[in-house]
């Protein structure tokens, strides 16, 4: 029956069932964009680096300068910032090579630096030199690496890096626990620089190879056998086994160092290795502070802060002849990094969860199979993480005090202050996430959070001017202000008491954003 | 593998869903139709877990989206309508995040990033970033993110919406090609596309289930459009004399010549002969005598007619959207016309 069939057409006979593809084409022509500008300033940047390097050898060759060695410095560190630009830009075969060599030569003079400081003449230059030598070096390398198109120099550009980097952590842990002092100074430094180098070697891996899976492994097994040797070494008496433990209060500073690194090597080995939910979602939005200008001027103002903190620290410690235990409290105490604090907190936190609601993101975010607890507990580790880091430019500063102070002060402080830093601003960041959950508009957000950091410091004020001494109130509010437990901490003491309100109100926060979240379900 | 019983979804007083009932089978591919505003959305949404019905039950794979949500949510990919991406992150790095985020092993995962990449063709992109790309773009990289776990269901929002013509056969292909395995249910507002890959559709309108019917049943129905010169009620009582005829409409008058939609008792059957001399003893001119097939067309429009509480008491007011081969709104579907066999 001819009009049936005609009625019901197989399904196999629609169009696409014998559909061919058509080879894949990018959606725009990328144009080579002509380095012409990174060019013209790479031009000035290295007369500015000529410039600046004579203007600072001058006085070594007795020579009297127009150019004071300080501006000397200021102008070769600009140059050399365009130098850099350019090198990120230039994708030219020559230009590449040439800073690619120029990477490679950096880092070996940086190793040439190091042998050359076991001698007791030369025992700056590394430190002095060396160690910027190599940083630098270092992002020429990633610049290069990234616009290199052959595989071979790739490797081996990558290869340098990541073996370097795992000298350095290597050296740095065996040198502190044989010489007293080094990691102060130069082992920390050298831990962190070789972090990075370690952490590049990884991040440029391609995604499909085993090596940066297996480099982190490798980095997390450094990890856990410095925090070995770290707390056996602090724990140990010196007497009772002379020959293990090389001398006596290991603890401060070299052993809280190594632990430290330690817990941050295999923190950061656990991110690249572990899938778990939450690992993936803090790695994402802490990624994601990096990716947004706001980090980059929270961060940059913190450093101007610390900086200027800083340098007046320096003008009290002239004015006053010497060191005042705990000296830290001169350097950080004061009500300005409070009322900072008061507007990093909403400028980290506000975008966290109303940004995700806004764009519909967190519709995609929680049909994957995650839940709300992940989710919430991710982005607060995020921004906590992130909000921690803040505080790396401040001990960087103390570091260059050690060094040139040559004498040894309280680092207990800094460890009692960073602990309760940790908890005040857990319950921070918490509140703002919190803030944040309630609307789709970040400004909304902001605001919300600045008022409720208001509030906290509202509590101290009310209790420093109206409360009366050993009242109830007073008593209150002593546990429940936070500029107390700073100015506590940073003298050194830490009770565990006050930490208390801050750890519930992170607890109840979180829990309150979860809830919030999980309202969308109640209808 | 998705069951959806007597499902009401309110948004405070306003009904979105109104007690739904339907069920996938597995391997199947299910165009999900109405117009906008019918729920579809909705009901995804809590196919997905991400909403919560107010009432009724609904189980995906066996899970039940209120009780087990994360189990539902490991065994779905679900490519929401407006594909919200992170603007900050690139192609590449935005699937591998998802894939890890749905649990995959890192073996298996790189090489299955490589393939669904391929797929979707976001290979030439794979550097870029998500804000910086098109619409189509955006469509690809979130059926990437959907089917990047392998799940074996799929519930796709719109999947071609702002795609080119290319890409649209590219991805209708690429879906025909996952129903072998997986199960997928699709939204999509044009029918040309769920005539092409979709083995069974269920059209929704005003928050309810209108239909639920396989294609090749939909356009197996059949009805006999008769044009004779006469009195109305005379040819039609005649038409209703003919063996195997269910019913007759009687359509406008135009210029003295009667229109009727004759529907049959068993849709396989060919009455036309006996129409023709049914009439035709009666003395009437015959000018049109066709067996039409029913379109999804016709029938997507005869859901959203009966759907409709204004027009449903006076169906012949009007008159050209009832009759099936000039729909209202769009260009006739290429293969619609009728099918006129003068045996």
């Amino acid at each position: 029956m001819s009009s049936s069939k005609a009625i019901k057409p197989k399904r196999d006979d629609t169009p696409f069932g014998k559909w061919e593809s058509m080879p894949e084409r990018a959606p725009s022509v990328e144009r080579e964009e002509g380095p012409l500008v990174a060019r013209i300033l790479a031009m000035i940047g290295l007369f500015l680096v000529v410039l600046g390097s004579l203007a600072m050898a001058a006085p070594y060759w007795q020579r009297a300068t127009v150019i004071p060695p300080a501006a000397g410095f200021f102008f070769a560190t600009l140059g050399a910032g365009l130098l850099l630009f350019h090198c990120f830009v230039e994708r030219e075969f020559q230009f590449r090579r040439l800073y690619g060599f120029l990477g490679i030569a950096m880092l070996l003079s940086g190793v040439i630096l190091r042998l050359v400081a076991f001698r007791a003449t030369t025992e700056n230059w590394f430190l002095l030199v060396g160690l910027p030598c190599m940083f630098v070096g270092l992002v020429i390398c990633i610049a290069v690496a990234r616009n290199e198109t052959e595989a071979g120099f790739r490797e081996i550009i990558l290869n340098l890096v990541g073996a370097l980097g795992g000298l350095m952590i290597l050296f740095a842990m065996a040198r502190g626990v044989w010489i007293r002092d080094y990691l102060a100074v130069e082992g920390v430094l050298l831990l962190m620089l070789g972090l990075l180098f370690v952490g590049t070697y990884i991040g440029m891996q391609d995604t499909a190879s085993d090596r940066g899976y297996k480099a982190a492994l490798g980095l997390g097994g450094v990890g856990v056998l410095g925090l070995v040797l770290g707390i056996v070494f602090s724990l140990i008496p010196a007497n009772s086994v002379a020959t293990l433990v090389p001398w006596e209060n290991f603890f401060v500073p070299a052993g809280l160092i190594l632990v430290g690194m330690s817990i941050l090597f295999i923190a950061i080995a656990l991110c690249v290795c572990v899938d778990w939910p939450i690992v993936v979602l803090t790695r994402r939005d802490l990624a994601a502070y990096f990716f947004s200008p706001v980090a980059y001027l929270v961060f940059m103002g913190q450093v101007i802060f610390a900086w200027g903190m800083f340098y007046f620290f320096l003008q009290n410690l002239r004015g006053r002849g010497g060191l005042f235990e705990p000296i830290i409290i001169n350097y950080i105490v004061s009500i300005i990094p409070v009322f900072v604090m008061m507007f990093f907190v909403p400028a980290l936190t506000m975008r966290l969860l109303s940004e995700e609601k806004r764009s519909g993101t967190l519709e995609v975010l929680l049909t994957a199979p995650v839940n709300e607890i992940s989710v919430v507990l991710g982005k607060f580790i995020a921004s906590w993480i992130f909000y921690m880091l803040l505080w790396v430019p401040w001990w960087c500063f103390l570091i260059s005090l050690r060094y040139y102070g040559r004498e040894e002060f309280d680092y207990r402080p800094i460890l009692s202050f960073t602990v309760a830093q940790v908890f005040i601003s857990a319950g921070f960041m918490s509140m703002g996430l919190f803030c944040s959950s309630l609307t789709n508009n970040q400004i909304i957000a902001a605001v919300f959070t600045f008022v409720g950091m208001m509030a906290h410091l509202a509590i101290f004020f009310i209790g420093d001017s109206f409360a009366t001494p050993g009242s109830a109130i007073t008593e209150v509010i002593t546990y429940v202000n936070f500029v107390d437990l700073w100015i506590e901490s940073l003298r050194g003491t830490l009770a565990p008491r006050f930490l208390v309100f801050h750890a519930s109100v992170t607890i109840f926060f979180l829990f309150a954003t979860v809830k919030v979240l999980e309202a969308r379900k109640w209808s | 593998m998705i069951q959806v019983d007597n499902l009401s979804k309110y948004f405070g007083p306003i009904m979105a869903v109104d007690r739904i009932s339907f069920k996938v089978g597995a391997g199947e591919i299910v165009g999900f139709l109405g117009p906008n505003g019918a729920g579809k959305t909705t009901t995804m949404r809590i196919l997905t877990s991400y909403l919560p019905a107010t009432s009724g039950v609904a189980k995906v794979a066996g899970f039940d989206v209120m009780l087990e949500a994360t189990e539902v949510r490991r065994n779905i990919g679900y490519l929401p309508e407006s594909v919200p991406l992170y603007p900050e992150m690139r192609v590449e790095e935005y699937i591998n995040f998802r894939a890890k985020l749905k649990g995959m092993e890192r073996t298996e995962r790189a090489r299955r990033v490589g393939y669904c990449m391929d797929r979707c063709r976001l290979v030439t992109v794979r550097n870029r970033l998500l804000g910086t790309l098109s619409k189509g773009y955006r469509q690809r990289v979130g059926l990437a993110d959907a089917m990047i776990h392998s799940p074996p269901i799929l519930i796709l929002d719109e999947p071609t919406a702002g795609l080119d013509p290319l890409q649209i056969r590219e991805t209708l292909a690429l879906i025909k090609d996952l129903g072998d395995k997986h199960t997928v249910l699709l939204s999509t507002h044009i029918l040309s596309e769920v005539e092409a890959v979709c083995e069974r559709v269920i059209i929704i309108a005003n928050g309810r289930v209108g239909l639920s019917q396989r294609l090749d049943e939909i356009e197996s129905e059949s009805v006999i459009l008769v044009e004779a010169r006469g009195p109305s009620d005379q040819i039609v009582h005649s038409l209703k004399d003919v063996n195997g005829v269910a019913s007759v409409k009687a359509l406008p008058m135009d210029d003295g010549v009667a229109s009727f939609e004759v529907r049959l008792k068993d849709e396989q059957a060919d009455v036309r002969e006996d129409v023709s001399k049914a009439i035709g003893q009666k003395g009437f001119p015959i000018r049109r005598l066709e067996r039409k097939r029913r379109r999804l067309e016709d029938a997507f429009f005869d859901v959203l007619r009966a759907q409709d509480p204004l027009k449903q008491p006076m169906p012949h007011h009007e008159p050209q959207k009832s009759q099936p081969a000039a729909p209202p709104s769009s260009t006739p579907a290429p293969g619609s016309e009728a099918i006129t066999t003068k045996e």
